[in-house]
């Protein structure tokens, strides 16, 4: 039974795109067949995160317009040859696309993948209309940070009126802000938010770097970010009860051992 | 019968009702400052009985109640007088039920937590069975009860009625209004522990603390 899952967050900048790359890419290199849609018509990033955006030939713009069919605007990934990218435009806008169609697509798609995420763009206009309408369930990505906090409690509110099962990765936390009281913990954000946590994933600079090189840290075996993003994976694929826990950083003691075993 | 101008919920809405000989001006000053409290929401109806008052005037009240984007229709004597369907739920709104016709609204119970962006109407009282998040708006014509955390704006009664008051396990709400006043939540606010009740007394708007 496929699964259409639609990653939002309210606030721009908290990290739907690189949450949706990395469970995508966390996914498929479990062997699930994966497509990831890019809804954020007129600013695409998916496709920059993922190394992909030089073999872009149609888009969903092409297939909303019946120009193209998905199958032949699907970009498929070198590395992870279960997993695909359904890439929008850059140059039209959010108005190019109604989510009755946008409906009809993903709906062609169920029956060829395993999971269909869509990434959906900031904001509560039709973008983000587009995206939510064919997800079977969400995801709510925010940061421990009141103006995040507060965008995802309107967008939960909205989803819930629409009847969608919403679950929470809270992204980029610093745990030493966390912990002086700048940023939220987890009971403030739970207080406002009272939904089911399925990730924390903590700030790290290796998502920069992810970005630019075109792959997701999920691959990476030494990002903090990473570790979280496969915990989610396999909390989202097995139900795994994983823990949370904060990252350590490695003592001295256990880097000096490290650096001896080379 | 002494004349007087009193607006009342129906199940139709709003209902203008004249007692007595009432002229003009009376009628005229009562929905002005009415309209001034911000008691009507821009869009909602008032009715009035189709011969309570001549052409002249009526055409006077329907100006003036436009100013504000308030509706005046006629309420015909013979109508049939069926209830309306309940409007559709918006995402975003609830509206109270549909009233009885010789009783007051009765109290509106929402069973779950307000969240930002949400906003909860109603021309009598409310009672919250869940918070009120930061950004969520409640209007109540009577008094409201909030069993939880309060940090969205409350206005109780939102027709004029300086009684109202607002309890809440936890009062913490950005804005404060009863009536045509206003009070805004200090800068740090310290989480109450225990549960509060803001009322009008001396011409301010003061919260006292109360077992419950």
């Amino acid at each position: 039974m496929s699964q259409v899952i639609v990653i939002t967050s309210g606030k721009g900048g908290v990290g739907k795109t690189t949450t949706t790359a990395n469970i995508g890419m966390g996914l498929a290199k479990m062997g699930k067949k994966v497509a990831l849609v890019d809804t954020d018509t007129g600013l695409r990033n998916l496709d920059l995160l993922l190394g992909l955006e030089r073999r872009i030939v149609y888009t969903l713009v092409d297939v909303a317009q019946k120009r193209a069919t998905y199958k032949q605007a699907l970009v498929r990934h070198k590395q992870f040859e279960t997993l695909y990218l359904l890439p929008t435009s850059q140059v039209a806008d959010k108005s190019a696309i109604e989510p009755v169609r946008m409906k009809e697509i993903i709906d062609e798609m169920r029956e060829d993948f395993d999971y269909v995420l869509v990434d959906c763009p900031a904001g509560i206009e039709q973008g983000f209309e587009t995206a939510v309408i064919a997800a079977d369930w969400a995801i709510c990505v925010t940061m421990p940070e009141v103006s995040a906090v507060r965008d995802a409690d309107k967008i939960i509110g909205k989803l819930q009126a629409e009847g969608k099962e919403i679950k929470l990765i809270v992204n980029r936390i610093r745990q030493n802000l966390v912990k002086d009281g700048t940023m939220l913990n987890m009971e403030q954000i739970d207080d406002i938010l009272a939904i089911p946590c399925i990730g924390q994933v903590p700030d790290d600079e290796k998502v920069i770097d992810s970005a630019n090189v075109g792959e997701p840290v999920v691959v990476w075996e030494d990002s903090y970010a990473g570790q979280a993003y496969r915990n989610i994976v396999r909390r989202i694929e097995e139900h795994a009860e994983i823990p949370f826990v904060e990252p350590q950083k490695k003592g001295l003691v256990s880097r000096i051992i490290d650096a001896i075993k080379g | 019968m002494k004349a007087r101008v009193r607006i009342r919920g129906s199940q139709e809405g709003l209902l203008l009702l004249l007692e007595g000989a009432v002229d003009f001006d009376l009628i005229e000053q009562e929905i002005k400052s009415r309209l001034e409290t911000g008691a009507f929401a821009r869009g909602s109806v008032l009715e009035l009985a189709e011969h309570a008052i001549d052409e002249r005037d009526w055409k006077r009240l329907e100006a003036l109640l436009k100013t504000s984007g308030v509706i005046l229709r006629a309420r015909r004597e013979k109508e049939d007088k069926t209830p309306k369907k309940a409007p559709a739920q918006k995402s975003s709104q609830i509206q109270a039920p549909t009233p009885s016709p010789s009783t007051d609204v009765p109290l509106l119970v929402v069973e779950r937590t307000v969240r930002s962006g949400q906003e909860v109407q109603t021309q009598g009282s409310v009672l919250v069975l869940g918070n009120v998040n930061p950004g969520a708006h409640i209007i109540a014509g009577g008094n409201i009860d909030i069993r939880g955390t309060c940090q969205g704006i409350v206005h109780a009664g939102a027709y004029g009625d300086q009684t109202a008051f607002i309890l809440a396990d936890r009062l913490m709400p950005t804005q404060i209004r009863i009536a045509e006043m206003i009070a805004q939540a200090p800068d740090t606010i310290e989480a109450p522990n225990k549960a509060e009740k803001a009322v009008i007394r001396d011409g301010q708007i003061v919260i006292e603390s109360l077992e419950r």
